[in-house]
Formats: structure tokens, sequence, C-alpha cells
């Protein structure tokens, strides 16, 4: 099994508007997968259904060779699916360390019962929690911001701050909704050297995005238009399809 | 006034604010893992209080055993308002004021069912150190004042250790700022709800056990309760449980200043001016956002 997520046969319905019409496709373990399409296209919705948010009208979701379709939330997180939010959602009353601290609670092993004993492993377990978020701080370069209330931030950087929230989490599947959305053209840059290094290290990562730069870094990709994919294949391709011209450029 | 005089005031208030400070904590507690505001914290007092009276006067245990019976039965009301109230209100997608009325019917609830089985009268239990007193400067104060006083702090300090150095304690912090996000980690948000409120219902208990024998156990007590802890935790920034005993000791202070300045009968209306004034000056409490955070 080397794809760690299937679309299969996907619709879904808001009232009598079809946004989602029968669609398929699979994120390959290792790929960084994009999904691209025009305002409106049902990229939204369909990373709702992934993620969880919510289930679809028809279709199935296999995450990790599970049908994962009527899995909730936090379920699929803890199989080891992260997602970000178009506009990034941190805790915003906790400080950047603590947001990533919070982002490690998927390897917490102990209770709320040991946590009141004070048991030696709680110590530990947050010992690493630190040492994670800490790291993770020297790598997204969040290091002048560590002690800061998140919600304080630059929107870029509470981009950065979920994105390291969501890395420190060890996801198997990334899925970032947007990710370039609020950044500054040098802050692209920077995040794009992040999800490649990322990927180099074995991340699997989804790119839903309208943002045809960011696709640089995407082995394969999909175009969504009108609740349907009309076009799958590398950037170049994509480029190339005078159907996704069309529906970007209405020429 | 004379100085004995003035020391006697100031213990007054300082153990009358503890008692609403530990009030206030459950509260602040609630507040902070949940973000409602559980007008039972009173009543989960009482019930404690009830359960420590009924276990060691009625059926005669050892007062340690009714002291854990009473903190215990606190924990669990704190988990059953979760479950039976708290958690079918949000399925229902109640707003924060429906809550908030859900848990005050709770409190009259809890109230009627005391006056039902204990009638009116009022209820003593004994406290720590039995009815012991020390002499500070001429001026007297009960043994179980002091151990109150200790034992407020110690439990200030364990929570605040909770919430900063555990991934639990972190997790639910995480999970009152933002449910979506929290989920999105893995956390599990409903448990820590009814881990918020087991939590407070702990507090509540052991606030119940511990004020019982300095007022003794009453039927209406615990609304009276419920607002000064309020009071409290207002002014301490509502989340915080340090906040809500500070609150709580400025609030018993200035009372009982007022009652040997002015008259007793002003003594309520001189601490809610205290809290009205705050609440318009410092609406994020005195101790700013930080303190609502509740560093």
């Amino acid at each position: 099994m080397s794809a760690l997520l299937e679309v299969r046969e996907v619709s879904h319905r808001f009232g009598g508007l079809h946004v989602l019409k029968g669609v398929s496709f699979t994120v390959e373990a290792g790929s960084v997968t994009g999904l691209i399409g025009p305002n409106g296209a049902g990229k939204s919705t369909l990373f709702n259904i992934i993620s969880g948010f919510l289930t679809p009208s028809v279709g199935r979701i296999v995450l990790l060779g599970e049908d994962a379709t009527r899995l909730g939330i936090q379920h699929r997180s803890r199989m080891g699916l992260q997602r970000t939010f178009q506009t990034p959602q941190v805790f915003r009353d906790l400080t950047v360390r603590e947001n990533l601290v919070a982002g490690c609670h998927r390897h917490g092993r102990t209770g709320v019962l040991e946590a009141f004993l004070g048991l030696p492993q709680v110590r530990r377990e947050m010992r690493d929690a630190a040492i994670v978020a800490d790291a993770a701080i020297e790598r997204f370069d969040l290091g002048p911001y560590r002690d800061v209330p998140a919600g304080e931030l630059p929107a870029g950087r509470q981009r950065m701050v979920e994105l390291a929230r969501a890395v420190v989490a060890e996801p198997k599947l990334l899925c970032l909704d947007e990710p370039s959305s609020g950044l500054s053209t040098a802050e692209v840059q920077i995040l794009m050297q992040v999800l490649r290094r990322l990927n180099e290290e074995g991340m699997t990562i989804l790119l839903v995005s309208h943002d045809m730069e960011l696709m640089e870094i995407t082995s394969k990709m999909h175009a969504l238009c009108f609740g349907e994919i009309i076009a799958s294949g590398s950037l170049d391709a994509m480029r190339a399809s005078p159907r996704v011209r069309e529906a970007y450029l209405g020429t | 006034m004379t100085f004995t005089l003035l020391i006697q005031s100031i213990l007054a208030g300082l153990t009358n604010g503890f008692v609403y400070g530990l009030i206030g904590l459950g509260i602040a507690v609630a507040f902070r893992g949940a973000r409602i505001i559980n007008a039972m914290q009173g009543d989960v007092a009482l019930i404690g209080a009830v359960m420590a009276y009924s276990a060691s006067v009625s059926f005669g245990l050892p007062m340690p055993v009714g002291f854990v019976i009473g903190v215990v039965a606190g924990g669990l009301t704190g988990f059953l308002v979760d479950r039976l109230m708290i958690r079918p209100t949000l399925k229902r997608r109640g707003s924060e004021d429906s809550l908030l009325l859900v848990t005050l019917g709770g409190a009259f609830a809890v109230s009627a069912a005391v006056l039902l089985y204990f009638g009116r009268d009022s209820y003593p239990i004994p406290g720590i150190g039995g009815n012991d007193i020390v002499d500070v400067f001429d001026a007297s104060m009960r043994v179980h004042a002091i151990w109150l006083i200790v034992i407020s702090l110690a439990v200030v300090a364990a929570l605040r250790w909770f919430y900063a150095k555990t991934l639990v304690g972190q997790a639910l912090l995480a999970a009152s700022i933002d449910p979506e996000g929290a989920l999105t980690l893995g956390i599990n948000v409903g448990r820590m709800r009814a881990l918020t409120f087991g939590l407070g219902g702990l507090v509540g208990g052991l606030a119940g056990v511990l004020v019982a024998p300095l007022i003794n156990i009453q039927y209406e007590m615990g609304l009276l309760l419920t607002l000064k802890g309020f009071a409290a935790a207002i002014l301490g920034g509502l989340s915080s449980p340090f906040g809500a005993i500070f609150g709580g000791v400025l609030l018993g202070l200035v009372e009982s200043l007022a009652v040997v300045t002015i008259s007793s009968g002003y003594k309520d209306v001189v601490s809610m001016t205290l809290l009205i004034a705050i609440m318009i000056v410092l609406p994020q409490g005195l101790f700013g956002r930080r303190g609502r955070l509740g560093g």
C-alpha cells in the first residue's frame, strides 16, 4: 500500500448545491501532492472532508488503508493526519513554545492521574516535549518569539507557528490549506524551503492552494474546477493544459 | 479603633478572604478549562460539606475520612455536572447564557435538596485542631483558619504546576482556547472538559469541608458563597488560580475593614461596590491579560 490517502468518488452537497461531484485521487507516500483550483472550486470543502470536519454526502476517504470516512477529527489526528487552516489557527493566549508543547500531545502517554501524582514520567514527558518544541523553534526561526503569546505575532509568523505545531506532532500526512496566503514573497520562499526539506525527510504533504508558484515543490498535481478534477499531472503538464488555463485565466 | 481591633478585623478578613478565594478558585478552574461560568460552585461546596458532616457526625466515621469523602463528593458532583448538564446543553448548541442558566438552575436544585433532607437548621462541623485558638497580638485566630490558608496556598501551587508543567495541563489550556485546533492535534476536547469540571468539583468539595467549620452548614449557603467566590475570581481575572485567591483575600480584607470603620450593615455594599468598580476600570481583572490567562 503506497497510497497514504485515497479519496474515492467523493461528492458533497450543501442543500441543492453540488460542491463536489465524484472526486477521486490519491496521495502517494513520500510525495508532495498539490490540489489547485480557482475560488469556489470546492477545495476547502474537500479539505474539510479529508481532515474530518465534514462527512461527505457520497464517497469514501481511505487513510493509511483504513476507511476513515466517518472517523472524527481527533481520531484522524491520532492516526497521523495533521492539517493547518486557511486563516492560521494558533492557541492565541499561549506562548509560541506552549503552542508547540501542546502539539506534542499526540505522543503523550501519561494520563490525568499520573499528572496529579506528579510521577517522574510526567516530568520526563514534559521535558521531552520541551526539547522537541525548542528544536522546532530553532528550525522554524521563531527564536525571538519563543515566549510571546502566539496571538500577538504577525500573520506570517502565526502561520509558521501553526506549521511548526503540526510538524512536532510528527504526522504521516501533512495537509496544508492555502499556506501561502497572507505571506510576503520572501516568506513564501522560506515556506517552500521548509516544506521541501520536510519532504526530503520523508514527510508526505498535501498542498491545497490556488497559488501556482507554490506548486513548484509538488511532484503531482490535481486541478479542481466546479467540484470536478479536470486535470492531473506535473506542474508543466498543468501549465500546458488548455482546460486548466481556461479555468484559471478564462482564456 | 484600637490596635487589637484592627488586628482582629484583619485576621477575620484574611480568613473570609481565603474562603471566598477557595470558591473563586473552583470558578476559575472551570472558566479556564472550559470558558464556562459555573454558578453551582458554592453548591458543590455545600455538597462537600454535607457529605463530610453525614460521614463524620451522622455515621461516626473519623473526621479525616469524612473530610476525604466530602472532597471526593465534590469532584464527583463536578464530573456529573459536566455529564448531565453541560454536555447535553452543548450538544444542543446552547449559548454561554444558557450554560450559565443551567448551572444556576442546578444550584437551586442542590439548595432545595439540602433543605428537603436536612431542613433549615445549620450544622456545625469540628475543624482541624478542634476549636483551638492562637493569639496574634492579643487578637485571636482559629487553628482551623490557619490550616485553611495553608491548604489553599498549596492547592494554588499544585494547580499552577499542573497547568504549566504537564502535557495534560497544556492540552487542557489549548482545548479551552481553540477546541477545533485542539481536536486537530488529537486532543480529546470532551475529556478535557470533563476533567476541568471534575477538578473544579474537587476544589469545590475541598472548599466546602474547609469552610463548614467556620460558618456552619446551611442549605442557603451555596448561592451566597458562589456570589462572593465569583467576585473573587473576577477580581483575579476569572481564570487565574492565584488571582482568585488574591481577589478573595482583597475582598475579605475590604469587607472586614468596612465592618470596623463604617458599619457591619455595609459589608456587602462595600465589597460589591469594589467589584463593580474593578469591572468598569479593569475588565480583565487586577492582573490584566496575563492574569486572565492565569500565569
